[in-house]
């Protein structure tokens, strides 16, 4: 008996197998993205795009105006989102106390609320004089993003060794020494990517800044919708999206460079010890963990307080004109937009959850290909759902593919924009299966189409679970594209709920409240079935 | 009987295992020992048929299977740290093979009482499979791996991971059960005491070099 062998660990066949079925199914998220997303973005940048057109709007000083309240407005959100987010941050990823899973489930509900109910919440607390500004607008991007910089950088902060702490306080660094030199370094990365993410948020915002920017304040985003559609200039429209997303990719770049050049570790997680054990500085800790959640959840508890408000008065008409038909004088049927939303979403649900399936399994079974997959993929984040909407009305107005006015579009566009969500959820969990297991279940006898079935089908029920809450949950809230794309027979929520703030009348106002209402419980019931 | 001739595995065009032979008689257990890297595992997968081969044979029972696909082999695999399927109870992940041969819920039923009491976890039943220790994970796997009765068995560092102590009195228990039903088995470890409870012969892996004329970069069975 001779056994002759060199060391290295080859690839099973049956991830050989799985990876041609994928590649060959492929085809449907490639033709589906190829249609609605890679054909009216580029068919709008080729044929709205001249030289003209960039000049004339670069000289303009609206375009600069505007160019520097979206910069500013976003650092300043960016700021503010880490003041209020960080001490809670440090909070929940160091300590556990009785109530500490609803102040983190209550931090993290705006980021899946939709940006109109968001920005109504808001809308509830301020002064008139200061319902539509700069104030509403940044303290709706805090509201939004806080969930971000409690998730990105608490999980790094759970890795640091609370031994490094005291470490550096036996050689006498004081707290702030300690953070300056210890803490902070480690979690440079995390910090880049989440204000990254909290940037790009707020710089391209457009349900916030339409319902409290009032007439002076506009973004970049409001100003192509402006453009396109109340005054039909699509080439400056065409002009300022690609402005937006030269920024963004420049923002993208800086942020790759400054992660390149930072050293980083990855240790284990640091389970939070309970706080009863940290007796200094506890009455601090406590204050910031129930003021957080309480000033997060205060302008939603306005919404609900708002919608039974009539004057000084309380009343359930608001609620009554949702329901009664009053408010069809202003092309409303509230009834059948809550049906047709609902409708749209599962659609959204049954496109992007076996398009997001096939897309994370080919980045999973083709490691070499995945970082392709990935970026094109995440294109629907880079380039924003109101330049996507833009460029399907430019792209899809005449025969044979006269399509932008037909309703069906709307959950197609949906699921475009949610496919990069369900896809960042599915694929940890895809890579998280292991191949061992697959190969475990062939030698007992399973065919490549029984593994899939009874090992990869089983454990990614639950992601795919998820990934559709997530959908249907974007769906619901989408409010950029849907505003290019929808007609009066076709009115969402999000945009019912966005006439509904901006008409005057208090009775209209209030039946806006409680529509965000309505839509924020749907939202959050979804999500808790995630 | 199990017979591997002239086998040779090679990926990324670096050789694995190079013209590889191995029989092992029917009912009899045969360990191959070697060091971390030196193609245990490759081997095993090999005549699993998980992986392509390059050049050889394998018989088993006289049948040619070299060109069969895995999941037509009936060759079972007891993986390193057990593998178990986490989303099923212990009964389904015994029962899965019987499962993938069609059997009807009563001989599946029949079939993993009988192995639960074999590896003495009569009442696991119903247990999840994160619940089990190092020991019992082991015992399930095995009971597992035996379920659909395959004429070869083929164990890939069952034991890695446990306790010295437990481990070389699991090795027993592991080497009793496989004599009370007269598999032919192939057990591949790092371990030479863990072989010699388990195993009626054993081959050792060494590198190529060390033979006479030092051919370079593989290894050969003493």
């Amino acid at each position: 008996m001779r056994l002759f062998s060199h060391n290295a660990s080859p690839q099973s066949d049956v991830t050989v197998v799985f990876r041609r079925v994928f590649l060959m199914l492929s085809v449907l998220p490639t033709v589906w993205f190829a249609v609605f997303f890679m054909w009216p973005t580029l068919h709008a940048f080729v044929s709205l795009m001249s030289w003209d057109t960039v000049v004339h709007t670069l000289s303009s000083r609206t375009t600069w105006t505007v160019l520097w309240f979206t910069t500013w407005q976003a650092l300043l959100s960016v700021g503010a989102t880490f003041v209020i987010a960080l001490p809670l941050t440090w909070i929940l990823a160091r300590f556990t106390f009785r109530g500490s899973r609803w102040v983190r489930a209550i931090v993290s509900t705006p980021f899946v609320l939709p940006t109109v109910v968001v920005a109504g919440a808001v809308m509830t607390l301020l002064p008139l004089q200061y319902q539509f500004g700069v104030h509403g607008i940044i303290i709706a991007h805090v509201l939004f993003n806080i969930a971000v910089v409690v998730r990105i950088v608490g999980v790094r902060w759970r890795s640091i060794s609370p031994d490094q702490m005291r470490a550096a306080q036996v050689l006498a660094a004081s707290p702030m020494r300690t953070l300056w030199h210890i803490t902070l370094p480690q979690l440079r990365v995390s910090l880049y990517s989440a204000a990254l993410i909290v940037f790009v948020f707020t710089f391209t915002s457009f349900g916030v800044v339409s319902v409290l920017g009032g007439l002076t304040r506009r973004t970049i985003e409001v100003e192509i919708y402006t453009n396109a559609i109340r005054l039909g200039f699509f080439d400056t429209a065409m002009t300022l999206a690609v402005i937006q997303l030269c920024a963004v990719a420049v923002v993208f770049a800086l942020s790759a460079s400054m992660q390149r050049h930072t050293r980083t570790t990855h240790g284990t997680t640091f389970q939070p010890v309970s706080l009863k054990d940290h007796p200094r500085h506890r009455f601090t800790i406590l204050s910031i963990a129930i003021a957080t959640p309480i000033l997060v959840a205060l302008p939603f508890i306005g919404l609900f307080v708002r919608s039974f408000r009539a004057g000084d008065t309380w009343t359930f008409n608001a609620w009554r004109a949702l329901w009664n038909g009053s408010l069809e004088q202003v092309g409303l049927d509230v009834p059948a937009i809550i049906a047709r939303s609902l409708f749209f979403a599962l659609i959204t649900v049954v496109i992007a959850v076996p398009m997001a399936y096939i897309t994370a399994s080919l980045s999973t079974y083709m490691p070499r290909g995945a970082s392709l997959i990935r970026s094109f993929t995440s294109l629907p984040i880079i380039i924003s759902a109101v330049t996507l909407g833009f460029g399907i009305i430019v792209t899809f107005d005449h025969a044979p593919f006269n399509w932008r006015g037909d309703t069906w579009l709307l959950p197609v566009i949906h699921a475009l924009i949610a496919l990069p969500l369900a896809v960042h959820l599915l694929v940890p969990a895809l890579q998280a299966i292991s191949p061992t297991q697959r190969e475990a279940a062939v030698t007992l006898g399973a065919s490549p189409m029984k593994v899939w079935w009874h090992i990869d089908a089983r454990t990614m029920r639950s992601p795919c679970a998820g990934a559709a809450a997530l959908s249907f949950a974007v769906s619901l809230g989408e409010f950029g594209a849907t505003t290019f794309l929808s007609r009066s027979s076709s009115t969402t929520l999000p945009i019912a709920i966005s006439q509904l703030l901006s008409r005057p009348g208090t009775t209209l106002q209030a039946s806006g409240f409680a529509l965000a209402a309505i839509l924020a419980i749907m939202t959050a019931v979804v999500m808790s079935r995630a | 009987m199990l017979e591997v001739q002239d086998l040779t595995v090679s990926r990324d065009k670096r050789v694995i295992l190079h013209h590889v032979s191995l029989v092992v008689p029917t009912g009899s257990v045969t360990a191959v020992l070697g060091s971390s890297g030196s193609g245990k595992t490759t081997l095993l997968r090999a005549i699993a048929g998980l992986i392509r081969i390059d050049t050889g044979i394998i018989h088993v029972d006289g049948r040619n299977i070299t060109h069969m696909p895995s999941h037509k082999r009936n060759i079972g695999l007891m993986f390193q740290d057990g593998q178990l399927f986490p989303t099923m109870t212990v009964g389904a992940n015994i029962a899965f093979g019987l499962k993938m041969q069609n059997k009807n819920k009563t001989e599946q039923q029949k079939r993993v009482e009988e192995l639960l009491a074999l590896v003495h976890l009569p009442d696991y039943q119903d247990r999840d499979v994160p619940t089990l220790s190092g020991g019992e994970l082991r015992r399930v796997a095995l009971a597992r791996a035996l379920a659909p009765t395959p004429p070869v068995l083929l164990l890939d560092e069952p034991l890695t991971g446990l306790e010295e102590d437990f481990r070389y009195d699991l090795a027993q228990e592991l080497a009793d059960i496989l004599h009370d039903t007269g598999i032919t088995t192939v057990v591949v470890t790092h371990d030479r005491k863990e072989a010699e409870i388990m195993a009626d012969k054993i081959a050792q892996l060494v590198p190529r070099s060390s033979l006479p004329g030092n051919i370079d970069g593989g290894f050969v069975l003493e």
